[in-house]
């Protein structure tokens, strides 16, 4: 059964990412992008990738759809009702939609012979392969941890490294330090008084 | 049915009756009520004149900065539940590195702390 569920969510991945696509409103674009991150980490929980289903769904839905709906709120979007998009280049979106079409063809038949050719599904329904699951189980976070930080521990200070200089960047890019300073709003007579039209006390 | 799974429909099952419940309020809800639309109801109203603004100003970027700052320590935050769920059979510098990716975090904390990020002066 679990078989088939994944196969559902997989084709429901690639409809949402058509709806992605040709969607004409880029609110509604996000909307099935949100969608398409909850659906992977069902996709992702099918194949016993528990930890990462759930990590899928709080870095992707919770933090970086976030900064997707800032983006959104700048942009200066106008919805008018009579106003479609009409597209007069028939040529670039014919080339698009062939690349596009072609890339997604591609990628059915991989997945179709996978699941045809391989012996996979033989795999799963031996029931003698499930007694390894009973007689000795590590979940999926736990294989993770294991193998993470016995052998990926210097990655990991790393990874701790690269985050460290992102928040430093993201603050220093955003907090300009001379307009949080109360000093510099203030108005100073003497400078003002000190600029004339010699360009000499300019220097 | 693995183990897996066998814990896991627990949790599908609850999933699908949520869903189950939720449209079955939903559509109750729709066909039971008494709804008459009319133009005056439906259109936007703001204090008796027409909308002549848009909806979306100008915002602070410190809203963006938060964004920016919780994405960091979600990040962070995930790296420990791995740790703390095999913290007794990782090596003796699997162990330590985390007390470093904790100063680390310590020092981007202080770091965005004396900057005043989380003021909003």
């Amino acid at each position: 059964m679990s078989f088939y569920l994944s196969e559902i969510f997989s084709f429901i991945i690639i409809f949402l990412s058509f709806f992605i696509v040709f969607s004409t409103s880029p609110i509604y674009a996000i909307l099935f992008l949100i969608l398409i991150f909850c659906s992977s980490g069902f996709f992702l929980f099918f194949f016993n990738f528990d930890f990462f289903g759930l990590i899928f769904i709080i870095i992707y839905v919770g933090a970086i759809a976030v900064l997707f709906l800032f983006i959104i709120m700048m942009l200066n979007i106008k919805i008018k009702k009579d106003s479609f998009v009409k597209n007069d280049n028939y040529f670039i979106s014919g080339i698009t939609l062939f690349i596009f079409s072609l890339i997604v063809g591609i990628a059915l038949g991989i997945c179709l012979e996978f699941f045809i050719y391989d012996n996979y599904l033989e795999f799963f329904i031996n029931n003698q392969s499930n007694l390894l699951y009973f007689i000795d189980y590590l979940s999926n976070i736990t294989v993770f941890g294991q193998y993470f930080y016995n052998f990926f521990n210097l990655f990991f200070v790393l990874a701790g490294i690269i985050l460290l200089v992102a928040l430093i960047g993201a603050v220093s890019l955003t907090l300009d330090s001379s307009h949080s300073d109360a000093i510099s709003l203030k108005q100073l007579e003497a400078k003002q008084l000190s600029k004339s039209a010699n360009i000499l006390s300019y220097i | 049915m693995t183990f897996f799974y066998s814990e896991t429909i627990k949790i599908f099952i609850l999933f699908l009756f949520s869903i189950f419940l939720g449209s079955v309020i939903i559509l109750l809800s729709y066909s039971f009520s008494t709804s008459i639309p009319d133009t005056e109801k439906v259109s936007a109203y703001e204090c008796g004149f027409d909308p002549y603004e848009d909806a979306r100003n100008v915002f602070d970027v410190k809203f963006y900065l938060i964004a920016i700052l919780f994405i960091a320590f979600d990040l962070e935050a995930i790296y420990f539940f791995p740790w703390c769920s095999c913290a007794g059979n990782i090596n003796i510098e699997g162990f330590w590195c985390l007390f470093d990716f904790i100063l680390e975090l310590i020092i981007g904390l202080l770091y965005a702390w004396e900057m005043g990020s989380f003021s909003w002066n």
